[in-house]
């Protein structure tokens, strides 16, 4: 969990000191999880680990995005 | 976070609302329809902008924008206004949410970066629980219960994933077969072409070298489809040649055989075996078990690498060892293994008969399709169409199938008029084209050799490309499975704890050496319950529903305060409370109470006696709990905000009214003194409706007081401990007084003689009445921590009197020395 500073008030205005990060969900602890155990697997490049890493910014993962991809 | 503040306004059932929870525990109570849940409602989506409620199944026509406004107003006049506390930030913030922009979060920008993360995790849900979601995992079967606790715990994402995966993992396999079924059909055409059983690129050399001798052509070393005409000159066809009548009569010969009895016999003989070996293996589960297991070993095997981890799970092994245990596996499995390989040694031969008699049958349209013969290339191409079927079924290992019977498969769905058809083929194709040349048969079969080899290597790319994908989906499909579990593991060992604490403090009494096992398994979760140290079983099993359904709250807390800690401090409890009994909820009580320091529980319920103890055990101040009645669609609930007892009264007597304090003086106090006589196990006269007398609990109240008051002095004394008997002896000498000046006012409260007197009071009559119930509530609580004197008993006698937070502990065991 992320710890954070107290956020003074100044001139009518908030100043935040430090931005707050939501904690991950289980969802994307299981993929952080999966992707770095990929990582040392010779079956996958860089170039298909970061592939997945870029589905993986966007919601959830779609099946046809994931079929190309292993097929290209 | 923390609620100061709520405001709603045409929002569902309700027009107008603003409650002021200050941070703090807040309670609604009302019957079922009351508008309560409207309230969750609106916290709900003030801070994800959806509606949980009126999403998932059943909720097919019900929309946000139709259904979340109140009936009468458009989304234009719906909205939520909240003041929150955040975490790090001193001042209260503002936040808005309209229906008409529902994605949209009014607030400061300033704030905005601080109060997303708030809301990002909001939108997750976790901090909401409803009686639905316990009823689901109370009610769940065995098998589904893993699901409904994923449910519970919000992590179906997780699940929803693994199903994208799998069809990910699926779609390629089949990729994959069907790459490979079509390099069988192929090789089957070439073989066929030569007249041999399996693919043998040696025996296709010589082949090719053959024909291309007869051309003049040197002989090729290397098989390859680009050089097999290589340095010969094409043959000049003469142009009444129409099709190769040589080649024709081979292809013909060979369907032709399909209907003679050495072949029907062959093929029934597989068949009939194949199908005897399926139904054994059907009517036993752990023979289906066992081939899923060799099937799923063998696979491992093929994928080893030379690296020393195992290719469907990764997990680390020593190098060699891992081929080893895969192969001691496979041995452990030898009659399975047996069955399974003439399983598929039969399948093959099956599926090699039928692309044999495709690739002549293929052949063979061709020639009638340039003979014109339209009728009979519909024929065989029907015919093909039935064999493209049953190589499907024979490669997705789903033969037998019952559209196939033994008549039709000793033939291969041939059709009844085979000769027929091909005798008609054959003597238009001798009339049309001449015997042709050996030069020009050589040609023609070096075109066949070209044109299949060309898609056999195509076909091999395809195949080793196909596998590939699908070998990957594999493995991250294994890695994703691999992580969950150690994900989730790692979370369920982090909570089972808490949930095991919760619980034990919940049944104090009865499950004191409570063990939970919460593990990760397969799809969902491994959920089992110690029962009284018999044994650990799923918590339907053996414990009771009111047990099951604490289980589920305890489960749900501990999560929920580690998955929002340090962000969301609401947590909302929407109608929980169902079968636990009364004892327990008391314990629940205490559990909120005490257990969740700095968390702010926003709580619904229906349940007049659990809105009572919330109260009572110190959960829900006085000033934090409203009451809702009298729904209408006009205006919404009737709301009638409880505040403290002596508050209103005063406000009664300032008002000069004296039947309404006296009333609510009677209520309160018959409330307050059923909750006084449970908490203390008082003796009250028995009553077979349920409905006592104020005096009836007065009188059960203030006896087990007097009662437990002197067994503590009297245990006081035999420790020898001088201080707290003198402290017991004043306390005792208050209540005395108190008790003493209640006998001589109590008549006051009672409506049933002494309705008439009351017009003729004044309020500085009915005062002193009001300072004695005071002062004699004051007898039954804490005055820290406000909550019910309660009788703590641990075996036959009772051991203590104490409150919620320990200010109050009057031991009541006596030295025995």
């Amino acid at each position: 969990m992320d710890s954070f500073n107290v956020i003074s008030k100044y001139n009518g205005g908030y100043i935040i000191e430090e931005i707050l990060k939501v904690p991950k969900t289980v969802l994307e602890d299981v993929w952080e999880e999966t992707i770095s155990k990929l990582k040392d697997n010779p079956d996958f490049n860089k170039e298909t680990i970061e592939k997945i890493e870029s589905m993986l910014r966007d919601e959830m993962i779609n099946s046809n995005d994931i079929i190309d991809l292993l097929e290209d | 976070m923390k609620l100061l503040e709520l405001e709603i306004h045409n929002f569902r059932g309700i027009r107008d609302l603003t409650i002021a929870p200050r941070g703090e525990n807040f309670l609604i109570y009302g019957p079922n329809g009351s508008g309560k849940s409207a309230v969750v409602d609106a916290l709900d989506f003030l801070l994800t902008g959806q509606i949980s409620r009126m999403k998932g199944k059943g909720t097919k026509d019900i929309t946000l924008k139709k259904h979340g406004p109140h009936v009468d107003y458009s989304v234009k006049d719906a909205w939520i206004k909240a003041n929150v506390k955040i975490h790090g930030l001193e001042e209260p913030v503002e936040i808005k949410r309209s229906l008409d922009h529902p994605n949209r979060l009014i607030c400061e920008n300033s704030i905005r970066d601080l109060i997303n993360p708030v809301i990002e995790l909001a939108s997750r849900g976790q901090h909401v629980l409803t009686r639905r979601e316990i009823l689901n995992y109370v009610t769940a079967d065995s098998g589904t219960r893993g699901k409904q606790i994923q449910t519970l715990l919000k992590i179906t994402d997780v699940e929803k994933t693994r199903n994208t995966l799998v069809k990910v993992k699926n779609t390629l396999k089949n990729n994959y077969i069907g790459a490979k079924s079509s390099l069988n059909t192929i090789s089957a055409a070439i073989n066929s072409n030569i007249g041999i059983t399996n693919y043998d690129e040696e025996k296709i050399l010589d082949f090719v070298n053959i024909n291309r001798n007869v051309l003049d052509g040197n002989p090729l070393q290397d098989l390859k489809s680009n050089s097999i005409k290589e340095g010969i000159e094409a043959q000049a066809l003469s142009p009444d040649i129409t099709v190769n009548i040589q080649l024709l009569k081979i292809d013909l010969k060979k369907v032709h055989e399909i209907n003679s009895d050495k072949n029907k016999e062959s093929l029934s003989n597989i068949d009939l075996e194949l199908r005897e070996l399926k139904a054994k293996i059907s009517s036993d589960h752990r023979m289906e078990d066992a081939l899923d297991h060799l099937k799923l070993t063998r696979l491992g095997l093929d994928l080893l690498g030379p690296e020393s981890s195992c290719p469907l799970c990764d997990t680390p092994w020593e190098t060699g060892n891992l081929k080893e245990h895969l192969k001691h596996k496979i041995e452990i499995f030898k009659e399975s293994a047996q069955n399974l390989d003439r399983l598929n040694e039969l399948t093959d031969e099956l599926i090699l008969e039928v692309n044999h008699t495709l690739a002549s049958l293929n052949e063979i349209i061709k020639s009638a399709e340039i003979l014109e013969l339209e009728k009979n290339v519909r024929a065989l191409k029907s015919w093909t169409n039935e064999l493209d079927i049953l190589l499907s079924v024979l490669e997705d290992e789903n033969y037998p199938d019952p559209r196939f019977s033994e008549e039709m498969v000793e033939v291969l769905f041939a059709p009844n008029n085979l000769d027929v058809i091909l005798d008609n083929i054959y003597s238009v194709a001798i009339e049309k084209s001449p015997e042709p040349s050996e030069e020009q048969t050589a040609w023609d079969n070096l075109t066949r050799i070209e044109e299949n080899l060309k898609n056999y290597e195509i076909s091999i790319i395809d195949c080793t490309k196909s596998f590939e994908s699908y070998k990957k989906s594999e493995i991250i499909y294994n890695t994703f499975l691999e992580s969950r579990d150690k994900i989730l593991n790692r979370l369920y060992s982090e909570i089972k704890d808490r949930f095991v604490e919760l619980y034990r403090e919940l049944h104090l009494d009865d499950e004191m050496e409570f063990k939970a096992i919460i593990i990760s398994e397969g799809a969902g979760v491994d959920f089992k319950v110690d029962f009284h140290g018999r044994g650990v079983n799923s918590p339907n099993a053996l414990h009771s529903e009111g047990h099951q359904d604490s289980m589920g709250i305890c489960l749900y807390l501990a999560l929920a305060e580690r998955l929002t800690q340090g962000f969301i401090d609401l947590i909302i409890l929407d109608d929980v409370m169902m079968s636990v009994d009364a004892p327990h909820r008391r314990e629940i009580c205490n559990l909120l109470a005490n257990f969740f320091k700095g968390r702010q529980f926003f709580i619904t319920t229906h349940d007049q006696t659990w809105a009572r103890q919330l109260q009572s055990e110190g959960v829900i101040k006085a000033r934090n709990r409203i009451e809702f009645s009298n729904w209408t669609i006009e205006n919404g609930p009737s709301v009638n905000i409880s505040g403290d007892i002596w508050d209103e009264i005063d406000d009664d007597l300032e008002r000069n009214d004296i039947p309404s304090a006296a009333a609510k003086l009677r209520r309160g106090s018959e409330e307050y003194f059923s909750q006084v006589c449970s908490a203390l196990h008082a003796p009250v006269r028995f009553n077979l409706s349920g409905q006592y007398e104020l005096g009836d609990l007065l009188s059960g109240a203030m006896a087990e007081y007097r009662s437990e008051l002197k067994h503590a002095k009297e245990a006081a004394n035999s420790w020898g401990n001088t201080d707290e008997l003198e402290r017991l002896k004043e306390i005792d000498e208050f209540s005395r007084n108190v008790f003493t000046r209640l006998n001589m006012e109590r008549w006051a409260v009672n409506p049933a003689l002494h309705y008439n007197q009351w017009a003729d009071f004044t309020p500085q009559d009915f005062k002193p009445v009001v300072d004695i119930f005071r002062d004699l509530f004051s007898i039954f609580q804490c005055n820290k921590c406000g909550t019910l004197l309660h009788l703590v008993i641990n075996g036959p006698r009772p051991e203590a009197v104490k409150c919620n937070c320990g200010e109050v502990n009057w031991n009541l065991k006596e030295n025995e020395d």
